[in-house]
Formats: structure tokens, sequence, C-alpha cells
């Protein structure tokens, strides 16, 4: 274990104030390309720091502090995506109308951008690692907490919901 | 006549749909705002949180199976 992780872990604010200065980025970058929303991103990065704090003592000096980090950061996105619609920014608002010349996408688009704005928190953060962001499964399951299998799971049910919202609106598979 | 899309497409068309525009670099330091939150006192039962509680213990006295109700339906 690095001497500012050991630090950090015997309550040294000065450690936290390194450790949370080299990855504030990182832990927002994550959080802002899930909740797409900056200030949000902004608050959850230090709810996301604020958690990391309060259970220090449970770090494993022998993980990533920075693999940790997006866990919760990860977690954080993910409690913030399961309050009501009115509290946050909605995915339907980000949807881009401008059409793409491989399908009429305009309206696919925005019948995507519903169903995935109505995906369970779960499913809807996985798939959008998974499928928006194409992480590897593997990186995916270690910074949920959950088996590969389950990220399979996920990522088929929510592609699954998907589709079944495209083909009620018109789209076939 | 009904349009068809391939996984592949879907796909691509749900990247197109939901990668955001937002700038995912972090524009400022946040650590006086973490500073500020670690300085911050605890946070402090209200004189609400505590009748609540005396109210609770006093209807757990009162009304014990009213109460054991209460705690299998929570």
């Amino acid at each position: 274990m690095g001497d500012v992780e050991r630090r950090f872990v015997e309550g040294d604010v000065a450690a936290f104030e390194a450790l949370f200065k080299a990855y504030q980025r990182e832990a927002y970058g994550w959080i802002v390309r899930l909740v797409h929303d900056p200030a949000a991103a902004e608050d959850l990065t230090i709810e996301t720091f604020w958690r990391i704090y309060r259970s220090r003592a449970r770090f494993d000096p022998g993980r990533s502090f920075g693999a940790w980090t997006r866990r919760v950061a990860v977690n954080s996105a993910i409690d913030y995506l399961k309050r009501p619609r009115r509290d946050r920014h909605d995915f339907v608002d980000v949807a881009d109308p401008v059409a793409t010349d491989r399908v009429e996408s305009g309206t696919a688009r925005q019948s995507l951008g519903r169903a995935f704005g109505a995906l369970p928190a779960a499913l809807r953060i996985t798939a959008m690692l998974a499928l928006v962001e194409e992480r590897p499964y593997q990186e995916i399951a270690e910074m949920l907490g959950v088996s590969l299998g389950t990220v399979k799971s996920r990522v088929f049910r929510a592609t699954r919901r998907l589709r079944e919202t495209l083909t009620r609106e018109g789209w076939q598979s | 006549m009904a349009i068809v899309i391939d996984d592949q497409q879907l796909h691509e068309v749900l990247r197109d749909a939901l990668r955001s525009d937002v700038p995912i670099e972090l524009e400022r330091d946040l650590w006086p705002r973490m500073h500020e939150r670690l300085a911050a006192p605890p946070a402090r039962p209200s004189l609400f949180d505590w009748a609540l509680i005396a109210a609770i213990a006093v209807a757990a006295v009162a009304f014990p199976n009213v109460m054991l109700g209460v705690l299998y339906n929570l």
C-alpha cells in the first residue's frame, strides 16, 4: 500500500486531499457520462468522495483506489437515477434529433431515448456502459460489483426491452 | 411498412441517441466544496425527530400488537 493510501485510511485529511485531486476528474467523467448533467455530476462527485471518506476504514489496501472510486461513483450515479424524474435531468432531453444516413433514426432515437429513460436504473447504467460507452463486460462487472453473467443478462434484458419498444412503434428486428 | 433494424443498427442508434454532448472534462477543482463538506458539523436530530421517536416509543408501549403489525409491514 502506498504511503498516501495508508495515511488516508488513518484519517489524514491531507492524504485524502491528494487522492481527491488525483481522482476527481476521473470520477466526474464517469458520472457525467451516466447522468448527462454537469451540475448533478459535480454534486455526485462530492457525494462519491464523501462516501469514500466515511468508509475509509473499509478500504482494502490490496486493491486499487481508482477502481474503488469508480465503483462508488457508479453507485452514486445509480442512486441519482433512481430518484423521481422531476428531480433529475432526463435522457429524453439529450436525444439529438438529427438523423443519420444509416437508418431513418430521428424517430428511432426519440423512441429509444424514451425507452431508455424508462429502464430500471441498474439496467440503464449497465446498458450505457456496455452499449454506449462500449466498456468491456469484465470492467463493468468490477465497477458495479456484480458478476460477468449479471452484466450479460442486464445487457440482454435492456436490449430486449428497447427492441420491444421499437417494435411497438413500427420498427422490426 | 415496418422498417427493419438489426442488432448492430439498434446499438448504433442507441449510441447516437445517448452519447452525451455534455463535456466530460471537469472544469474546476472541487476540493474547496469537498473541504467545506468535511468541515461541516454533523447533522443533529431536530426537535421534530426527537418528538417522532418519543411518539413511536409511547405507541410501542401502549399498543405493542399494533407495533408488531407495523414492523411486519415495513
